[in-house]
């Protein structure tokens, strides 16, 4: 897939009218192909199309046709990101040249040797500079063994300490509780007290949950940030071994069975219509959720929240503050791109560009770029107050531990089944947590075997 | 009726007329399975070029995953349930609106409707329907002192399922339809001047002429049914691949379980290897119904007599 | 003997017995509306949910106590629907693809059937056991071989897929094919076998004009699957290209990312209207085949 072949509407029916040897279509070249074919202006000789793999929201129509203005020689063939798709082009041989993707978690592609090491580039570009990098980019690194080091597989867009909170003071006022401290974290059994006074039930129902999770989102997130923040350890020194059975895993896991059997949050045994806290936070049914700084850009036009909602740091379980970022989203160029000097541009643009300020300003995480941070918006005074908390924040990040060796979404996988059957009853804490130990090792030692 | 000779037949003609298809057969069908199948014996990921031959080891290790077998007898039990009142409620719902009836084309509409609504839409729908705070049928039943339920589930989620793929059941009724037209009335209205009653005449004249039809009904209801995939993941919190593991126990059906083994572990060998398997189960299925079939199948020709 | 005077005197036998007993059961008749109407709110209720909630506000749908209706419809949503994404033409790239592939389909699965029910060679049921067996493959398993082929063949990113789909026949309408022309009477045959006729010409003659309910039900279900269909335009086509049902599934977001449920209820009711006003053209045309007539005349 060098170059997209344009789709002709006109050419694709008479060929097919000329396979199927009837005149059947005959009729058909009236309607929609008469359309010209969309594949608009044609391109400079020598022009090269890239193929890029984003979210829909990622870069504007606007803002693709302001690139192509700006690279005369570079054309965009846009796919929207979908993790089967991208599986099948890796596996075919023609890879999108820059795809979207997040920082944690990224060393399991890394490993597999599916993208390019971009050090080089950055060592070159006048826009993207090693030095400007946010913290978060060492997510990115691979160093052949563990992330942190090494070379660069990736840049970062923007990030939030996702364990960080969002409350409603509406709520608490009403439920008489008094706001979280903007400075000091919340201790995570205090949390869950707090959220008990906030939950409203009537009968079966749950009228306004004192706490959302993000359940759907992250378990392993959270849980490493809690066994981390006891001092405990994750994995194993060489990442071919996951411990839950630890005294802090369990706390943790406890944490977890607690927040369900209490009742006063989604979870994946009780789950929100749309699955994600935010229209339900909206709707003034949620008091607090743990949603990261990104979330409150969500409020900016929405005067009647706005007013109402605050940001807390980090609750804590043990004494060391950990904020690690669960996430991280930026792009990568993966390592069979066909055009990877074009991809760095607009890699480039992406994230130093005209996108990136946009991104900035209306407070959608923090950016990828330490230049980048004073764009951040503050001109509201909920907007200051979470500033103010994000930039306090900003001094306990820490990167999550990860293994190459499984991905994200199979550790959260194995830990809800287990986690689910521990709320109910089916087994004990300590059972389930050796079992969810045992289940990711399994996959663990699947994945070492892979990947060698 | 005496037996032809294959003058009456040629041979080219068949192949002529089967020819699309075998030729579809082998560029779209049969090469991708060699693919497939090749890839069951490797480690594959899915996107990565390291990978191993690994021989039928997948294969082995499916005999002991416990996981895979609980899955596969839950799908079974499902389709043993589910195919019957599809079936049934298809037919049920034809025989009604086969009928002379004011604004026919708008019962029929209703009726077919559900199975065109494109698969998200159901998604978003069934979770306002079900959801235990806002939805709407925990709201219609609080009058009748039902506390609120959780529809979405254990042990719930499996009815929750079952309602809604019966709820699709139009696309059935539509080619059930088609097979009402084309019974003759004259036959059904004879045998009731003969004196058999409405429900006789239906049971010895109208489901035998339809019988090629319920038999199609039966065998591909089973089929779909089998691999129902879509459907118990939409309805878990997410709709994005890794909902597939939200899926409550209940739902958790054979195919959820290849899924899982696909895009969550990245097990594209293994994954193959649980669908080569499948297949083959499937295939057994339909052969032991097609067996049955000649008992109560009744088709004009017999086109199964040559070979 | 041709179509067109076998068929008249068949639908004027018809009609009379119709009317009169039509008139006979007008007593049952009550009973029977009652329990179509009870069925109706069944089967309807939840697309009703759908439609009001797309008049919600993102907030009142998911409010406790549940908000029957709406304090304001919010027609804004269907707006929305139809200009945060080109609506229209995505509905045109659905809709092209579905004709094309629907027709192509049907009378490709049309003749495969007839060769199946009507005509002998040798290895025939060897062969319909493949094609049945075809059906029970699931899509899972050739969805990356079969993207991989296409993108050897040079043929992602383009429509072309969906054509040869059409060339090669279902196996799930070759079957619904077969099971119908195995039903029509074979003294049809021998008289055009006596009179002369080719199987080219019995085929498109005699048995194409009588399976009319048939074809319309092949050509609904195909177009109804096409139209509906996710995995093969997510998988095959890119954002320009793609199709209505890709573009709803995901692409009604605020400028954030967050999904906008309500606008995308809007568009999934709109999203259903161009088949269910197919459907309710296609419907009229399930008129009693003429097979009955057949056997009797």
């Amino acid at each position: 897939m060098t170059r997209a072949e344009p789709i002709s509407r006109r050419r694709l029916l008479a060929g097919a009218a000329a396979v199927a040897g009837v005149p059947l279509l005959g009729a058909c070249n009236a309607g929609p192909s008469s359309k010209a074919p969309s594949s608009g202006n044609t391109a400079a000789a020598g022009a090269v199309t890239i193929t890029m793999m984003f979210g829909i929201q990622d870069l504007t129509k606007e803002q693709i046709a302001d690139f192509e203005a700006k690279n005369p020689g570079i054309k965009i063939q846009f796919l929207e990101n979908d993790p089967a798709r991208l599986n099948a082009m890796l596996a075919s041989g023609n890879p999108p040249d820059i795809v979207i993707g997040p920082a944690v978690g990224s060393s399991n592609n890394n490993a597999r040797g599916l993208a390019t090491d971009l050090t080089p580039y950055l060592d070159k570009s006048q826009v993207l500079k090693k030095e400007d990098l946010q913290p978060i980019n060492d997510s990115f690194r691979w160093d052949g063994s563990k992330i942190g080091q090494g070379g660069y597989y990736g840049i970062v867009k923007d990030f939030s300490q996702d364990a960080t909170l969002w409350y409603n003071t509406a709520l608490f006022d009403k439920a008489k509780v008094p706001y979280l401290s903007d400075t000091e974290p919340t201790p995570y059994d205090e949390l869950l007290a707090i959220a008990k006074k906030l939950t409203i039930k009537d009968g079966g129902k749950t009228l306004v949950f004192g706490l959302g999770l993000e359940w759907a989102w992250s378990l392993i997130g959270p849980m490493a940030t809690m066994i981390l923040q006891q001092g405990g350890q994750v994995y194993n020194a060489d990442l071919t071994e996951i411990d839950f059975n630890s005294p802090a895993a369990r706390r943790a896991f406890q944490w977890y069975v607690d927040f369900a059997q209490a009742g006063v949050g989604p979870t994946s045994l009780n789950p929100l219509p749309d699955g994600s806290d935010m229209s339900t936070f909206s709707a003034q049914r949620m008091a607090i959720t743990q949603d990261g700084y990104w979330f409150g850009g969500n409020y900016i036009e929405d005067k009647k929240m706005n007013g109402n909602i605050r940001m807390a740091p980090a609750p804590i379980m043990g004494d060391k503050r950990v904020s690690p970022s669960y996430g991280g989203q930026g792009a990568w160029i993966p390592a069979e791109a066909k055009h990877k000097d074009a991809a760095w541009k607009l890699m480039e643009y992406f994230m130093a560009g005209p996108p990136a300020e946009g991104r900035a300003k209306s407070g959608w995480g923090i950016p990828g770029l330490k230049s980048l941070a004073s764009k951040l918006p503050q001109d509201l005074p909920y907007q200051k107050q979470a500033y103010a908390v994000a930039q306090n924040e900003l001094q306990y990040a820490a990167p999550l531990p990860e293994s190459p060796y499984i991905t994200t979404d199979a550790c959260n996988a194995a830990i809800d089944k287990q986690l689910q059957r521990a709320i109910k009853k089916e087994l004990t804490v300590d059972a389930a947590c050796a079992a969810v130990t045992v289940e990711i090792n399994k996959l663990l030692k699947q994945g070492k075997e892979r990947i060698g | 009726m005496a037996r032809r000779t294959w003058s009456r037949y040629p041979r080219r003609t068949f192949y002529l007329f089967v020819g699309p298809w075998v030729a579809g057969f082998l560029l779209l069908t049969a090469a991708p399975l060699v693919y497939a199948f090749a890839m069951s014996l490797t480690n594959f990921d899915g996107s990565s070029p390291r990978w191993r031959w690994v021989g039928f080891r997948n294969y082995t290790e499916l005999l002991g995953d416990e996981y895979a077998w609980a899955a596969l007898f839950r799908t079974i039990g499902y389709t043993a349930i589910v195919v019957p009142l599809s079936v049934a409620g298809a037919l049920g719902l034809a025989v009604l609106l086969n009928r002379r009836l004011k604004a026919v084309g708008l019962w029929r509409t209703v009726f077919y409707l559900p199975s065109v609504v494109p698969v998200v839409a159901t998604a978003i729908m069934w979770k306002l329907v079900l959801n235990r705070d806002a939805g709407i049928l925990n709201t219609i039943l609080e009058p009748f002192g039902v506390d609120a339920i959780a529809w979405l589930i254990d042990p719930m989620a499996f009815y929750a399922l079952i309602i809604l793929t019966l709820w699709g059941l139009g696309g059935g009724m539509v080619i059930m339809l088609a097979a009402l037209q084309g019974v003759p009335k004259e036959l059904e209205d004879a045998a009731r001047v003969d004196g058999a009653g409405r429900w006789k005449a239906f049971r010895h004249v109208t489901i035998p002429m339809i019988s090629p039809v319920l038999y199609f009904q039966v065998v591909t209801g089973i089929i779909a049914t089998l691999q129902i995939v879509v459907q118990p993941m939409l309805l878990t919190e997410t709709n994005s691949i890794s909902g597939v593991a939200g899926v409550p126990q209940s739902t958790h059906l054979y195919m959820v379980q290849v899924w899982e083994e696909f895009f969550l572990g990245n097990r594209f060998g293994y994954g193959s290897a649980m669908l080569w398997v499948f297949f083959v189960i499937i295939l057994a299925f339909t052969l032991l119904v097609q067996r049955s079939s000649r008992w109560w199948v009744h088709y004009e020709v017999n086109s199964d007599a040559d070979r | 003997m041709t179509q067109t005077v076998r068929r008249r005197p068949a639908h004027a036998d018809r009609a009379h017995p119709h009317r009169s007993r039509s008139k006979r059961k007008r007593r049952s008749a009550g009973g029977v509306y009652v329990l179509l109407l009870t069925l109706a709110v069944v089967f309807v209720g939840p697309i009703l949910w759908l439609l009001l909630a797309a008049l919600k506000t993102r907030e009142e749908w998911v409010a406790v106590p549940t908000k029957v209706l709406p304090e304001q419809a919010q027609w804004s949503n269907f707006v929305h629907a139809l200009t945060d994404i080109n609506f229209p033409a995505y509905a045109m790239n659905s809709l092209f693809l579905a004709t094309v592939y629907a027709v192509l389909i049907t009378i490709s699965s049309a003749m495969v059937g007839f060769g199946f029910a009507r005509l002998r060679a040798p290895g025939k049921r060897a062969m319909f056991l493949v094609l049945l067996s075809t059906m029970m493959l699931p899509q899972v398993l050739t969805l990356l071989p079969t993207y991989v082929l296409f993108a050897r063949l040079g043929l992602v990113n383009t429509y072309w897929p969906w054509v040869l789909w059409g060339l090669a026949a279902s196996p799930f309408l070759v079957f619904l094919f077969r099971q119908f022309f195995a039903a029509i009477p074979r003294e049809l045959e021998d008289a055009a076998i006596i009179d002369g006729c080719g199987w080219g010409r019995i085929f498109v003659g005699i048995f194409l004009p009588l399976s009319r309910p048939v074809l319309i039900t092949a050509f609904l279900l195909s177009f109804t699957w096409s139209w509906g269909d996710y995995i093969a335009p997510a998988l095959l086509l890119d954002v320009d290209h793609t199709t209505l049902s890709v573009a709803i599934t995901a692409w009604y977001q605020d400028p954030r990312g967050n999904p906008l449920p309500t606008v995308q209820a809007a568009a999934a009711a709109l999203y259903v209207v161009p088949v269910m006003l197919i459907f309710l053209f296609a419907q009229r045309y399930f008129v009693r085949s003429v097979v009955a007539s057949g056997v009797k005349g």
